[in-house]
């Protein structure tokens, strides 16, 4: 089936794992190291994956064909060459974008029941 | 009290991580490992840098239960693309997976206890002995309250005292344990009674003074003060004590850390990873043998990664 015609909505919900390496991946070409540091950062360090789950995670997400290996580097002379770079695809990009939408519709049911801002007065 | 940072540098560790690779599948590794050993190096020299020794070994548990777990899910991911394993009426496939998961089990268990225990610091010991003053003229053997209370006279905070004075611990430790500022008197013989052992010298009028030290010269001149302040502190100059000979073996370097014991701790990562790998191998084939009967397929990949 062309990746086009693939509804992105049926792969969801995503797992955790997966969530973060494509939302970290939305910023751009990343590889293993910086998507690790991309991870823990969004989530102020709560998230911390280790290179076995980040590179089981990227080789299924490989598989699937929702993210790339990238060609090229964004400067090969100041970079290892052991690194190996990766993007979306464009079905990763959108499966990525309909769970943030998701996630945005669960924020906007949890502030019409009043738990967002109370959890915000608590922080 | 502040503890210093571990001495240990990465390339042994780094190796280890890359030796411990070899729990993944050969094609995972063959595409991935490089890329993983590369992450693990950055990981592990920015915790050097700026982790205390209770964070690099938080870090090294953490790594190794993510090899564990990471490397028995794609052992048994690609154990279910195997032909011979799709067929879930051979006999050989619950056998196969369990004792591939068994193996991944005991190979990360001796991987987590080489890293931590090669991540431990290196602790040396030296001892001196020194003659007890217990009425060494006697013929008969000495009085055995009377050879403890010497015991107990050389870890006195007086003769302590003195010892650290003479081994200049002050100007030592301080910088290891505070930083910044000088360390207490009092806080040094705190210290000090930590990485002190005396006890009777087999059956002798003799004590023997170990001391314990990540610097191997400070354990030492430890050893050597504390044994010529108690000889002072009894006959009441150095040129009494050196006179009656009272320190009979003064204390030479370590030439060996003693802590951690390297090979033990191996041997028993081996002996626990392999007992625990049998008991993993063990309870893999129960449930598996149990699917199967119930003519349920080995569990296989799914097709989306979430």
């Amino acid at each position: 089936m062309p990746a086009s015609t693939v509804d992105p909505e049926s792969f969801l919900p995503l797992t955790p794992a997966v969530f973060h390496v494509l939302l970290a991946l939305a910023d751009g070409e990343l590889h293993g190291y910086a998507i690790m540091q991309s991870v823990a950062a969004t989530t102020d360090g709560k998230i911390t994956m280790g290179p076995g789950t980040l590179y089981g995670t990227i080789k299924r997400l490989l598989e699937s064909q929702w993210i790339e290996e990238c060609d090229s580097r964004p400067d090969p002379s100041l970079d290892d060459e052991r690194r190996r770079y990766y993007r979306l695809t464009g079905l990763g990009q959108r499966i990525v974008s309909a769970e943030c939408q998701r996630y945005a519709a669960l924020v906007r049911v949890a502030r019409t029941k009043g738990l967002l801002a109370v959890s915000l007065a608590m922080a | 009290m502040p503890t210093p940072p571990s001495t240990q540098g990465p390339g042994t560790v780094v190796r280890l991580y890359r030796f411990a690779l070899i729990a993944y599948p050969k094609s995972y590794r063959r595409r991935f490992a490089p890329e993983m050993e590369q992450v693990f190096r950055e990981q592990w020299r920015d915790v050097q840098s700026g982790g205390s020794t209770f964070e690099v070994l938080v870090f090294l548990v953490r790594t190794a239960g993510d090899l564990l777990l990471s490397s028995l899910s794609e052992r048994l991911s690609t154990l279910s693309k195997h032909p011979t394993m799709k067929n879930s009426s051979s006999s050989l496939a619950p056998l196969a997976w369990s004792l591939a998961g068994g193996a991944v089990v005991a190979v990360a268990v001796l991987a987590l206890v080489t890293s931590v225990t090669l991540a431990l610091p290196k602790i040396y010991m030296s001892s001196a002995r020194v003659l007890l003053n217990v009425g060494e003229g006697a013929p008969q053997p000495a009085d055995i309250s009377a050879i403890a209370t010497e015991l107990e006279v050389i870890q006195s905070s007086q003769v302590l005292r003195q010892a650290a004075l003479r081994a200049h611990l002050a100007e030592r430790w301080s910088p290891i344990y505070l930083g910044q500022g000088t360390l207490h008197p009092a806080e040094i013989v705190e210290i000090l009674r930590d990485k002190l052992e005396v006890h009777q010298f087999r059956n002798t009028r003799m004590a023997e003074i170990r001391v314990y030290d990540r610097d191997r010269q400070i354990a030492a001149d430890v050893a050597n003060a504390i044994a010529g302040s108690y000889a002072e502190f009894q006959v009441g100059s150095p040129e009494a004590s050196r006179q009656r000979g009272m320190v009979v073996d003064a204390a030479d370097l370590g030439l060996k850390p003693i802590r951690p014991n390297v090979p033990l701790n191996v041997f028993v990562g081996l002996v626990v990873g392999c007992l625990l790998g049998l008991g993993t191998a063990g309870a893999l084939w129960r449930f598996l043998r149990k699917s199967s009967r119930k003519g349920q397929p080995s569990p296989s990949v799914a097709t989306s990664p979430a």
